[in-house]
């Protein structure tokens, strides 16, 4: 068992870097000089010779590509991640500002997505019939839901018509936790719709595997109750394959947050990010897709853990 | 006390299909008396299981039964689960064919043993877990401390059956419904696993229910038995009187093509005298070496720096020309390997292969495709053997396309004609796709593909195992035959002992990658030289109740001996 | 006409629906320029925020007297351009890759499908394409490839599977004993099994493109204005939301229902093609 966390833990380290050089290459791989294409306003206008040989030094990009690369990782791991363009605060500081608040959103919609998604699938596998249809036909509608689309509705149903739910902005939950979890209910069903739709059918598919497999007749003849039969050796076993899903799913989550913060103009990680596309501001960028991607590779590496422990079998490997 | 256990009187089963109800089984009906051993025996498609798994109703959901089930008295069949649930695996006990897929793979078996002992006795979890350990201990498990908290997958099959017996006795049933308890498991195990029930059986004064389709099973373990065949009892008797004068004409047929081990002569109409080619008898000496394997050594590849497992350890092989050489031994003995090695799917890692005289080892390429098309294999599985996607006739020449011998496809599509009939099966249906055949039909195609390019040596990579035992007799009775005529010479791979008497003249037994004996079929059959061999057809059973009632006494003395 | 049970059973009426949508879209869309009542781009202030069902304008005006009718027509154009551009990119990428890692084994299947693959998929999707939107700014070339690119390993993965299963087969191996020469086996077996979850996946695939690329316009990030995206006329509704909500609402509709269309296309292919695969739902 431990020699399979380390495995796994050694290959995630792997992928990091792998991933490090990749965001890395991104910015040497533009055709032509990167300083230009990120000073360039898109009206056609070159910009001055003076702000792209200063852009070039603060990128740092007249050094070595070797020196560059190094001194990248090295600014990676010890949190120096550059300074915004435009306020010229440290990036990782500003990163920290927002993401309690987007980790916050995103276990909200989480909590919820698996709570949903769990019950139903389960509860149509189980049941069959026209609560089975329904589950399935509600899971191919969620999944088709863009949620800024749906977003716009909540807050046109909930917020504008029935006044229930602010329509968006941000609250302290160290000063008001209610309205906090008010203010985030909304934006945190948008994002739940898609991802409970997701883990509902991926329930759904592995109860209907599980249950027609050998060992639930055998718990069936040593005269367990029907109840005890489906918590025990088919609901367990079915969990494999979901936490998988909702590892994924999370990753997923977070890139949605993009859109969900930008509905309900609420002030997190992602909504930094699309202010610095927008205005170009590359260490800004830069440094929330290295956040982000770092988040998602170790979330990974804890769905597959939580995968040995939940599958015996997979620890061999 | 003249009331049986378990009386089934006038049970039918139906299935729901979405064209209405369908019906699996007729009116089955027999009893079953306290202590004693019922064997249902039948072919595949027979009822035997779906009638035992209506006793307990632990069918799958969707089905219906009609008729009465009697167990000491109660009727069964209008019984809810409410009512049924005191009795699964209390008085009544289930264990299953495949042990692996029957145990639940994320749970220790220690788990699951104290989930069977709490789902009906109030213990705490202390004695619980004794109480397991105790009853590993009585089925024999090695280190049964240890075992208990091992995952299924860390056990063996013969160990992961014992411990579903565990799981059975827990509470000490009245009655043992055993599903095909030793179906998957090697001969010497199966011996010890029935052994065991018997032991057990002996012990408490349970009864045992055991479906099977071997007959040497049958003759094994069964006071009674009752013979079904398409959902309908044929036969019932009891086990003497049916072994001895089988009154139904399927029963009669079915102990027909039972292979006996010791009467071979008897059983295949071809193998009268087991002449080869051209007037050669036992005795000639060997006239041409059509393969020969020495020092062979055959390693699996490693990953990284590890080295590969090592299925071969060195051994000296040789086929003669128009011999039937039969490969015996149990899983993990290699022989399926020399197979693979032999028909270029393996490389022989150290060592010499030499096929008809020319040297394959150390000279791939252009003798690999020598070998392809003088040495032909027919494969265990004809299902997944056969591409699904070419029709039959395509199947048997499409090796000639591949070797360029016949490059005009009118020619060939007629010398698959040829052959289709060769192996008794209608030329028109040469279009026909395998899928459309049975097993049986398929593995003749198997067949007729492998003579197709006239070769000088066959493999049969346990040709029969997966079909219906009278299938199995027809198929083997053409396989002879077309050795006669023909002439190639043949490795014959199988673990089944009665099997390769019938069709070999010289047999190789093989034990972890060692050839531990080897000769003339009488000899090494009849009067083996190597415990090992002794042991293995001493567990091999043989259709006959008597010779099995006094193996089964020597097997118990030379355990306690 | 008789058709297989199998056919019947995949042909629901709610299927039919949805493709016969997806049939009016797509006239739609290659007719826009003739079809369309008005140039989408017109902008006529007088009759800013027109509801529906106004006369002359099916769907109404949006907050620039635009007609919505034939901004959604002509952003049809754009959605399923780009959308076809990038499944067709990650199609052919992603079997290329996952062909190779399959049949060669060794250090190509490691560059291949943990190098490659798997580093795509360590990103968030969206998130990706924001790195890459930043740096070639937005417009149809870059959404292609870098939704084409983010797609890819999906099918990379079913290729690199089928090949796998399939040389287990053991019909591979015995054309092998009879002299076959294994490459032509292989690949011919291959591709007649993996054709059908790729043609399935190819639809599903076109419903997650349509979905991201009409976020990114949603964030201004995507098509760059004024060709009209069903996306960033979502964004620009927002606004109204209150009193004239059909400028939102419609080119949302729209964007739901053809994605819907095109999730059930796929399990409508999935359910006729490859029925082995109905599990996996």
């Amino acid at each position: 068992m431990i020699l399979f966390i380390v495995k796994r833990l050694a290959m995630g380290a792997g992928l990091v870097l792998l991933v490090l050089t990749l965001i890395f290459s991104a910015l040497q791989l533009v055709p032509g000089d990167p300083a230009v294409l990120l000073l360039s306003t898109g009206d056609g206008g070159a910009p001055r010779p003076e702000a792209v040989a200063a852009l070039r030094e603060q990128l740092g990009l007249n050094q070595p590509l070797l020196t560059q690369y190094l001194s990248f990782l090295s600014g990676v791991f010890t949190g120096d991640l550059g300074e915004s363009f435009r306020t010229s605060q440290p990036v990782l500081e500003a990163i920290g500002a927002r993401l309690p608040r987007t980790l916050l959103l995103v276990a909200y919609a989480t909590v919820l997505s698996v709570i949903i998604g769990v019950a139903m699938g389960a509860i149509a596998a189980r049941r069959g019939g026209w609560v089975d249809t329904l589950v399935t036909a509600l899971s191919s509608i969620g999944v088709a839901l863009p949620v800024f689309v749906f977003g716009a509705v909540l807050i046109l149903v909930f917020s504008i018509t029935l006044g229930l739910f602010p329509a968006g902005g941000y609250v302290d939950p160290s000063k008001d936790a209610l309205g906090a979890i008010t203010s985030l209910t909304l934006p945190a069903i948008s994002l739940a719709v898609g991802f409970a739709a997701q883990i509902a059918r991926m329930t759904r598919s592995a109860v209907l595997e599980v249950q027609s497999q050998d060992w639930v007749r055998t718990a069936k003849s040593i005269g367990l109750a029907p109840m005890a039969v489906f918590r025990k050796h088919v609901l367990r076993n079915s969990l494999t394959p979901v936490v998988t899903v909702v590892g994924i799913g999370f990753g997923t989550l977070l890139g949605s947050t993009v859109l969900v913060e930008r509905v309900f103009n609420y002030p997190g990680l992602s909504s930094l990010l699309v202010d610095g596309v927008t205005t170009r501001d590359y260490p800004v960028v830069q440094g929330v897709v290295i956040v982000i991607a770092m988040l998602f590779i170790a979330i990974n590496i804890v769905v597959d853990i939580t995968y040995g422990i939940l599958d015996p079998r997979v620890r061999r490997a | 006390m003249n009331e049986p256990l378990l009386h089934v009187d006038g049970l039918s089963v139906e299935f729901q299909t979405p064209d209405g109800w369908r019906q699996v089984t007729y009116e089955v009906s027999f009893r079953v008396d306290r202590g004693k051993t019922l064997a249902l025996v039948g072919e595949s498609g027979s009822g035997k299981s779906v009638t035992a798994m209506s006793i307990l109703d632990l069918l799958p959901p969707n089905t219906r039964r009609t008729g009465r089930i009697l167990f000491d008295g109660v009727d069964l069949v209008p019984l809810r689960d409410k009512g049924l649930r005191p009795l699964r695996g209390s008085r009544i006990a289930t264990i299953f064919q495949e042990p692996m897929t029957a145990l639940n793979p994320v749970y220790t078996i220690g788990h699951q043993l104290i989930e069977a002992l709490t789902s009906h006795h109030d213990l705490d979890h202390r004695a619980a877990r004794e109480r397991a350990v105790q009853l590993l201990r009585d089925v024999h498990m090695p280190a049964p401390e240890e075992k208990v908290d091992h995952y299924p997958h860390q056990l063996s099959g013969g160990q992961r059956q014992r411990a579903m017996i565990a799981m059975a006795i827990s509470s000490e049933p009245d009655l043992l419904i055993a599903d095909e308890p030793t179906t998957a498991l090697d001969v010497t195990v199966q011996a010890e696993i029935l052994d065991l029930i018997a032991e057990i059986q002996e012990r408490m004064g349970m009864a045992v229910l055991i479906i099977t389709h071997d007959m040497g099973v049958v003759a094994d373990v069964a006071d009674e038995v009752v013979v079904m065949k398409d959902g309908r009892v044929v036969e019932s008797a009891a086990a003497s009187q049916l072994f001895r004068s089988p009154q139904e004409p399927y029963t009669q047929a079915l102990l027909a093509a039972v292979p006996h081990l010791g009467k071979a002569d008897d059983f295949l109409s071809a193998a009268r005298n087991k002449l080869r080619i051209d007037g050669v008898t036992a005795t000639t000496p060997l006239p041409e070496t059509v393969l020969r394997l020495q020092d062979a050594v055959i390693r699996y590849p490693g990953r990284w720096r590890r080295p590969g497992f090592q299925a071969i350890n060195g051994i000296d092989l040789q086929v003669a020309r128009g011999e039937i050489v039969g490969l015996v031994g149990e899983s993990g003995s290699g022989k399926s390997t020399i197979g693979k090695a032999v028909i270029g799917l393996l490389p022989v890692t150290e060592g010499v292969l030499e096929v008809r005289g020319e040297r394959i080892t150390g000279r791939p390429g252009r003798a690999l495709r020598q070998l392809r098309r003088h040495v032909t294999m027919v494969f265990q599985d004809p299902a997944s053997s056969l591409n699904p996607r070419r029709t039959i006739g395509q199947a048997i020449s499409d090796p000639l396309l591949w070797q360029g011998l016949v490059r005009d496809p009118r020619a060939r599509r007629a010398r698959a004609k040829e052959l289709l009939e060769r192996v008794q099966i209608n030329p028109d249906w040469s279009d026909r796709y395998p899928h459309e055949l049975s097993g049986g039909q398929r593995q003749r195609i198997g067949i007729a593909r492998a003579i197709a390019t006239d070769p000088v040596l066959m493999i049969a990579d346990e040709p029969t195992s997966a079909l219906d035992v009278s299938v199995q007799a027809q198929v083997l009775d053409l396989f002879l035959a077309l050795q006669r005529e023909l002439g190639f010479s043949c490795l014959f791979i199988s673990h089944d002992l009665s099997v390769v008497e019938t069709l070999s003249n010289r047999v190789v037994v093989l034990r972890h990658g060692d050839v531990v004996e080897e000769g003339e079929t009488e000899e090494v059959l009849h009067h083996p030289r190597d415990e090992y061999t002794r042991r293995l057809i001493a567990a091999a059973p043989v259709p006959d109740p008597e010779i099995q009632r006094v193996r089964r006494a020597e097997r118990l003395a030379a355990r306690r001996g | 006409m008789k058709l297989s049970p199998r056919i019947r059973q995949a042909i629901t009426p709610l299927r039919t629906v949805m493709v016969v949508y997806l049939v009016v879209i797509i006239v739609l869309m290659a007719f826009a320029p003739l079809l369309a009542p008005y140039d989408p781009i017109a902008q006529n202030v007088a009759i800013r925020l027109q509801p529906m069902f106004s006369p002359g304008h099916l769907l109404g005006t949006d907050e620039l007297g635009r007609d919505i009718l034939s901004r959604i027509m002509f952003g049809a154009q754009v959605e399923l351009f780009i959308a076809l551009g990038a499944t067709v990119l990650a199609t052919v990428l992603g079997t290329l890759l996952g062909l190779l890692g399959g049949y060669f084994n060794g250090l190509t299947e490691v560059v291949t499908m943990r190098l490659v693959v798997d580093v795509i998929l360590a990103f968030p999707p969206i998130v990706l394409a924001l790195l890459a939107v930043t740096l070639y700014g937005p417009g149809p070339v870059t959404l292609i490839v870098a939704m084409g690119v983010l797609f890819a390993p999906i099918f990379a993965r079913i290729t690199y599977g089928q090949v796998l299963s399939t040389k287990r087969e053991e019909y591979v191996d015995a054309a092998r004993t009879f002299g076959a020469p294994t490459v032509v086996i292989l690949f011919r077996t291959v591709l007649a099994n993996v054709s059908a979850p790729i043609i399935v996946q190819f639809s599903l695939t076109m419903a997650a493109a349509i979905l991201m690329e009409s976020g990114l316009s949603y964030l201004g990030l995507g098509v760059v204005p004024p060709t009209p995206s069903w996306g960033s006329m979502v964004a620009q509704g927002q606004r109204y939301l209150t009193t004239d909500p059909h400028v939102l609402l419609v080119p949302g509709a729209v964007i739901v229902l053809t994605i819907l269309a095109f999730g059930i296309l796929g399990d409508a292919l999935r359910d006729l093609l490859d029925p082995k695969a109905k599990k996996r739902s």
